[in-house]
């Protein structure tokens, strides 16, 4: 594969002021990965993996804690079987998000994959043109992707831990209490309510962190969008100097 | 179009996104007041009007902010990623009119 520049391209100064074969206003020489794209590389099948696990676990725990509803409301229910299910719901919601996040982080970093191809082909298309390959400057969509990806990433770690001490905290209550809170003592008041309150805002973190996650996928397509773009703008521009 | 002008095309998915993520910020923090009056209710430390007005903050903030939340996530389902494919969709038909246009001349020229 030849590396030469191509004789008849006009050279022009880079997005990021070095001169470069190419009068394109974003275009930089072309480079390999960086943190967030061999993250990506790296990352984006044990993420859907570990999520997908996540999902199934979280249906495991679901089919679980319906089964103990049913055993408490059925002919011989005791009330083990209430406290098992209170406590089994929170683990559900914990578990079905978590897994949910690290399939759309893994479906964003499948995306960086896309973006990186791309790049990658544009490389060689140029090359093999004799041209000096450039590639897009990363645009303010790329350098956001992976912050607010993880960002939404750790929002639903956050949110699984929450869930699993809202677990625990159930599971402590006694279970006459459970059955009729008019019944509790101040300790187990406290612990019902601690649960009670978390149930009502964690489902609001759980979607805040699948709509940051979302937010990230829209950025990537955005940068697909003007790295093909770029790529067109490319090849009409070395099609002039010929 | 250079990416560091404003491109209008790749506008309106962000704002897409934007508005679903603001949508489901403030059905949080209406889960969070809910779950305050919640907490308040175990155990109820006010007078019975008092667990009255949390029960019902409680119930009613539950009740419409849930929803909010997985309308703010159906906006970035519905409108933002099919937008942004879309555009993806339009930016490979121009690829194709520049390869079409262009690739003849640079296959003549490398020859």
């Amino acid at each position: 594969m030849t590396t030469t520049v191509h004789p008849n391209t006009t050279t022009g100064s880079g997005a990021n002021g070095t001169s470069i074969a190419s009068p394109l206003p974003d275009a930089v020489a072309a480079k390999g990965d960086d943190w967030a794209q061999s993250l990506a590389r790296l990352m984006a099948w044990p993420l859907l993996a570990m999520g997908s696990m996540a999902v199934l676990t979280g249906l495991g725990t679901g089919i679980a804690g319906g089964v103990s509803f049913g055993d408490a409301f059925s002919p011989t229910a005791e009330l083990a079987d209430l406290g098992r299910a209170e406590a089994l719901v929170q683990v559900t919601g914990a578990f079905l998000f978590l897994g949910m996040g690290l399939i759309l982080g893994g479906i964003t970093m499948t995306l960086v994959n896309v973006v990186r191809s791309l790049r990658d082909a544009g490389r060689d298309v140029q090359q093999s043109l004799g041209a000096q390959p450039v590639q897009l400057d990363k645009p303010l969509s790329g350098k956001l992707t992976p912050h607010v990806m993880l960002m939404g990433v750790m929002v639903e770690v956050a949110a699984f831990v929450i869930g699993i001490i809202a677990a625990t905290t159930i599971g402590d209550v006694s279970l006459t209490a459970l059955a009729d809170p008019s019944t509790a003592g101040p300790g187990d008041l406290a612990d019902i309510g601690f649960v009670r309150a978390a149930s009502a805002w964690l489902p609001g973190l759980r979607l805040v962190g699948l709509a940051l996650i979302l937010t990230s996928v829209v950025l990537t397509l955005t940068t697909i969008q003007k790295a093909i773009r770029f790529q067109g703008q490319r090849v009409t521009e070395l099609a002039r100097g010929v | 179009m250079s990416s560091r002008q404003p491109d209008p095309s790749t506008r309106g998915p962000l704002v897409a996104a934007g508005v679903g993520v603001m949508v489901t910020m403030v059905a949080l923090v209406a889960l969070v007041v809910a779950g305050v009056a919640a907490a308040d209710l175990f155990p109820a430390t006010g007078s019975a009007a008092d667990a009255a007005s949390d029960r019902g903050v409680w119930m009613a903030t539950q009740a419409w902010a849930n929803p909010a939340g997985l309308a703010g996530l159906a906006v970035l389902f519905a409108v933002a990623i099919p937008y942004a494919l879309s555009n993806i969709r339009s930016s490979i038909g121009q690829r194709r009119d520049a390869m079409v246009t262009s690739l003849p001349a640079l296959i003549k020229g490398t020859n």
